[in-house]
């Protein structure tokens, strides 16, 4: 299948979706007004991804800004990627990228952590 | 002061006025509003991370507002509303968000935040949990995981604010409050 590439605007994040490495990146602000409008292509080429290729995974989520909504689509892919860790042979790593300073940034990796606890999910207090 | 639907906004140009905002809006809008809150905000001398806290609960509220406001035959994405962010103490912050909404919509709101409003972070953490993991998004709607998030993040309980609007129409002013 293709990889996806999606430049970044001022309300929206610059995703990466390497289908031949399986090397998965979203960067930047995230808070548009239409989510479902904006992420579901997104969540529809990760699933399709997830069904059709065996690849390790390795999702890069380096936020700067998401609002509520965000969150949700977040918590949707975690869950896609939990059930074919319950299903799927191959490894799953989801790196949750954040500024050191942003205390808010590191309690939304702590929510996904906890409610995925399964998940071999990193907090990388790396990003600017 | 208190701002509330009457409010001039001349009235409240002090210097602790980081944004004031009355008028119709949209998401472009909201955009160059973060944008000039941000830069107001680092001007001011407010650290990194309260300045984008500050940024996000605007941004959520004011979301909140697009995705509720009650008035209709405007265009598409597009309603009335307003906005205040206001410096009340050494890098404390109110943001204060109105907009009208019609009597069942206005019901269910005050209801959800005065049971936000009850329980402890223990368990506003295990509903946004629980919400995000068993939600739903679906087109033109929200996750329903903004008035929790605002609750979290507040350190004081939100605030609410009613007040008729237009009677006839069984339309009513609500104004939020989170104080960070």
């Amino acid at each position: 299948m293709d990889s996806l590439q999606i430049e970044a605007t001022a309300d929206t994040p610059e995703v990466v979706f390497n289908a031949d490495s399986g090397e998965l990146s979203v960067s930047g602000k995230s808070y548009p007004q239409n989510v479902f409008q904006f992420y579901k292509p997104i969540s529809d080429w990760l699933i399709e991804f997830m069904r059709a290729s065996d690849r390790d995974v390795q999702l890069h989520l380096k936020f700067t800004a998401l609002n509520s909504s965000t969150t949700k689509v977040i918590f949707d892919w975690l869950d896609v990627l939990d059930q074919a860790r319950e299903n799927q042979s191959r490894q799953i790593r989801i790196a949750w990228h954040y500024p050191a300073e942003r205390a808010a940034l590191l309690q939304a990796g702590e929510d996904f952590r906890e409610a995925f606890e399964e998940l071999a999910f990193e907090l990388i207090p790396d990003l600017k | 002061m208190t701002p509330g639907p009457e409010t001039n906004l001349t009235d409240i140009a002090d210097d602790d006025v980081m944004l004031a905002f009355s008028g119709c809006f949209d998401q472009k809008i909201l955009v160059a509003l973060n944008e000039s809150l941000a830069a107001r905000l680092n001007q001011a001398g407010v650290p990194t991370d309260k300045t984008h806290l500050v940024q996000e609960i605007l941004i959520e509220q004011a979301q909140n507002v697009l995705q509720h406001s009650g008035a209709s035959g405007q265009n598409a994405g597009v309603r009335r509303g307003f906005c205040i962010v206001k410096r009340t103490g050494e890098n404390r912050f109110e943001i204060s968000t109105g907009n009208i909404v019609p009597e069942p919509k206005l019901r269910r709101l005050v209801e959800s935040v005065e049971e936000l409003n009850g329980m402890t972070p223990e368990q506003l953490t295990g509903l946004f949990q629980n919400t995000g993991k068993n939600g739903r998004l679906r087109p033109n709607s929200t996750s329903g995981l903004g008035l929790i998030q605002m609750a979290r993040k507040s350190a004081a309980p939100l605030r609410v604010q009613t007040r008729p609007a237009d009677v006839a129409r069984a339309m009513h002013y609500f104004i939020l409050t989170v104080q960070v």
